[in-house]
């Protein structure tokens, strides 16, 4: 059986679990809240077993790797990510609009991967300069990194909705408020582990860990966004709409840095 | 004046400011090209554009002197507010582990204060019970109708943020150390051939090395898709003598290091070609013959006063594979060069003579790309990662937690202080607190 058939299986359990959690905030019935996360988890054991399976079968056709190696791969493992740390998050924060940011993304870049027909989905080789140790440590660590900026940019502009339009159905600022810095102090400390790992990988396959590259540019440009947020939030008290701009301005150099680079500048990242 | 400047350098506004202008200014730097020959610069903007761009180092932007003063302030910036948080925590992080001061219990963050009536011992026991749960075992400090106990865990987290931002201080500084005192730029060695001759990134000026390298073999090996599937060179050092040193294969991602200096596979390329096996025709009789030729030189044909020279191999003429530029040199003919493409080629042309030249084979000729680097910042910033990577680790999963607990007052009317702080997610703690206490203080409490 296909990995990509689990995958869109996936798809469509996400996409009921968002239906729920939507119907669980307009009816405000506890039952269809944990409905909709058993949905959540489901899909998720399902999101795994593609990702597993890919592995297995890439090992099958000779050419095994971890899939983390291509746009399709990469897409893929982005949502499971912001799965994977909506899941833990929950725990603390049990609110069902972290749910629904994390579970609406991860579902729009499932379908995007399966219904935009430009994304290729066919396990290839690796070349040479992907293989490498760093691949999984380095691919790991940003895409966690690249889920808590996601969940943090979702917060944020629920945040500037809450503040502007006051609709009662969206829990109270100071929960997003809160929930933005914990996502993105995570994320901070994740983002720069996946550029030691990628430098550390640089190093050994280009020569030198830095070389202000397009790419490594761009997560060093992302890098510093978000230490500027850490830094107006803690040392200088910052709160609110100006955090939240802040916040957005970062998950736009995040999906620069991700897909931005990869069409408009010229570099050696080629590859996703 | 000093402390004006001080106040500058301490402040997070500057910080801020300087990743702000640090992001501006790098994504100006993604904008212009910067892997780029300046005369290839010049034909891409206009005389102004490129005179004002050129100006302001854009084209090599990120070693230039304004970025480099940028970095440089943040560093001053972080050496500056080190020191300073240096001086908050110090006390806090290597003190005495014996904090008996009363006046926690007016200033704590986290305050509570209850009468209680009872044996002495039975509540110093409890509330020993209660520090040791929230915290760990108390200091205590005793006396006939009163006790004061103290508890702590995790101060050393307090080290996180200052590792944290001295790590970016190595980092930086071993970045510096890399650019004065190294080196990186590219050898192109052909295949069985040695050369010292490195051509440095950038300037392209060139450096010799204190050896030779030779390059045994190079191999490039596909997947059945036509994907790359490794690069590898055996490299040689070899010393002025001619003795070799060592010897060691490069791969991608796979480098090789002597002596400080690194050797990485970066490109390779077709230098010629050996061993051909030329095919000639003779279109009037149908003689055919097939002549070997070591190297590109003159090989007289063996029926004829001519000479047929073979000038020059392409790897690809024009998409139509293989080719050799060769010339047939006659007594009295003047040289007329004309290419040999591979055999079944229908271009393979009749010359004059009325012979057809095809080439039938030839081994490739290669040359590797090894990418020559010296960096001794590097291992500064490998420290710097792994202390940077310490610092988060204590700045978000530890905690310093302090705990304080007095008993006051005369055993009619005993009254029991208990503060409490954490420098870090205080409401937990709090809420423990109020818990056990709830929970583990048997003694009567009179409201
Ligand atoms: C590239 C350099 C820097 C990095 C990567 C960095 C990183 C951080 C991080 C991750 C935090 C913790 C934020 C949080 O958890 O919310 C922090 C806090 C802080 N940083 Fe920086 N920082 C840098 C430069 C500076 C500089 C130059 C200053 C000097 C003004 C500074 C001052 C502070 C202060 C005062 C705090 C709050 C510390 C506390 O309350 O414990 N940082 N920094």
């Amino acid at each position: 059986m296909n990995d990509t058939f689990f995958v869109s299986i996936a798809t469509f359990i996400y996409f009921f679990s968002f239906f729920l959690m939507l119907l669980c905030v307009i009816f405000k019935k506890r039952f269809l809240e944990r409905a909709a996360l058993s949905f959540a988890a489901i899909g998720f054991t399902i999101h795994t077993v593609s990702i597993v399976l890919r592995w297995i079968l890439s090992y099958q056709m000779g050419v095994g790797h971890a899939p983390l190696a291509n746009f399709y791969e990469s897409l893929v493992f982005f949502s499971w990510s912001i799965m994977f740390v909506y899941l833990i998050a929950r725990n603390r924060y049990p609110n069902v609009f972290i749910g629904i940011i994390s579970v609406f993304f991860a579902f729009i870049i499932l379908s995007y991967t399966s219904l935009s027909g430009g994304v290729d989905s066919a396990i290839k080789p690796l070349i040479p300069a992907l293989k490498s140790n760093w691949l999984i440590s380095h691919v790991i660590s940003s895409f966690l990194a690249y889920a808590c900026f996601a969940i943090a940019f979702g917060s944020s502009v629920l945040y500037l909705i809450k503040i502007k339009v006051q609709p009662a159905i969206v829990p109270d600022a100071a929960t997003l408020d809160e929930v933005t810095y914990r996502m993105i102090s995570v994320g901070f400390v994740m983002l720069t582990l996946g550029i030691i790992t990628g430098a550390a990988w640089a190093d050994s396959a280009w020569g030198r860990y830095w070389g202000w590259d397009p790419k490594e540019t761009w997560s060093f440009i992302t890098w510093l966004i978000y230490g500027a947020f850490l830094h107006v939030h803690l040392a200088r008290g910052w709160r609110g709409v100006k955090l939240s701009l802040i916040s957005i301005t970062g998950f736009v150099a995040v999906l620069f840095t991700y897909i931005g680079v990869n069409y408009l500048l010229a570099g050696l990242h080629s590859y996703l | 004046m000093t402390g004006k400047l001080v106040k500058f350098f301490s402040s997070v506004k500057l910080t801020v400011f300087l990743f702000l202008v640090l992001a501006a200014t790098s994504i100006l730097g993604t904008l212009v090209r910067q892997d780029l020959p300046l005369e290839t610069q010049r034909s891409l903007y206009s005389p102004t554009v490129f005179s004002v761009l050129n100006f302001f180092n854009a084209f090599d932007m990120y070693h230039s002197w304004w970025f480099t003063a940028l970095l440089v302030l943040l560093a001053l910036n972080i050496i500056v507010c080190t020191r300073r948080q240096f001086a908050r925590i110090g006390k806090l992080v290597f003190g005495s582990r014996e904090h008996f001061d009363d006046a926690v219990f007016r200033t704590s963050p986290i305050r509570r204060k209850y009468p209680v009536r009872g044996d002495i011992e039975t509540i110093r026991r409890e509330s020993d019970d209660i520090v040791r749960e929230l915290i760990s075992a108390p200091a205590t400090k005793t006396s006939a109708d009163s006790f004061f106990m103290y508890a702590e865990k995790g101060r050393y987290s307090r080290l996180g943020m200052p590792f944290v931002h001295i790590s970016v201080l190595l980092i930086l500084f071993g970045g510096v150390i890399g650019t004065l005192f190294g080196f990186i730029g590219q050898m192109n060695i052909i295949e069985g051939e040695q050369s010292r001759e490195v051509t440095l990134y950038g300037d392209r000026e060139t450096k010799n090395l204190e050896f030779d390298v030779r390059c045994d073999k190079f191999t490039v090996d596909f997947y059945e898709t036509g994907m790359p599937r490794e690069y590898r060179s055996d490299l040689s050092i070899v010393d002025r003598g001619g003795e070799t040193l060592a010897s060691n294969a490069v791969r991608v991602n796979h480098p090789f290091v002597y002596e400080g200096l690194k050797f990485c596979q970066a490109s390779y390329g077709i230098a010629g070609a050996l061993n051909y096996l030329v095919g000639v025709r003779n279109e009037e009789t149908g003689e055919k013959l097939n002549l070997r030729i070591d190297a590109v030189t003159e090989m007289s044909l063996p029926d004829g006063e001519a000479v047929l020279v073979l000038a020059k191999f392409l790897p690809d003429y024009k998409g139509q594979g293989p080719t050799v530029l060769a010339a047939l040199v006659g007594p009295g003919e003047k040289r007329d060069m004309f290419r040999i493409f591979r055999d079944g080629s229908r271009f393979n042309r009749v010359r004059k003579s009325g012979l057809t030249f095809s080439l039938k084979d030839f081994d490739v000729l290669y040359y590797t790309g090894i990418q020559v680097s010296r960096d001794p910042g590097v291992v500064f910033v490998w420290t710097g990662f792994i202390l940077i990577i310490l610092g988060f680790v204590l700045h978000l999963f530890f905690s310093h937690k302090r705990v304080w607990v007095k008993l006051s007052g005369s055993p009619e009317n005993y009254e029991l202080w208990v503060a409490a702080s954490a420098d870090k997610n205080r409401k937990a703690l709090e809420e423990k607190l109020d818990g056990l206490i709830a929970g583990k203080l048997a003694v009567e409490q009179t409201t």
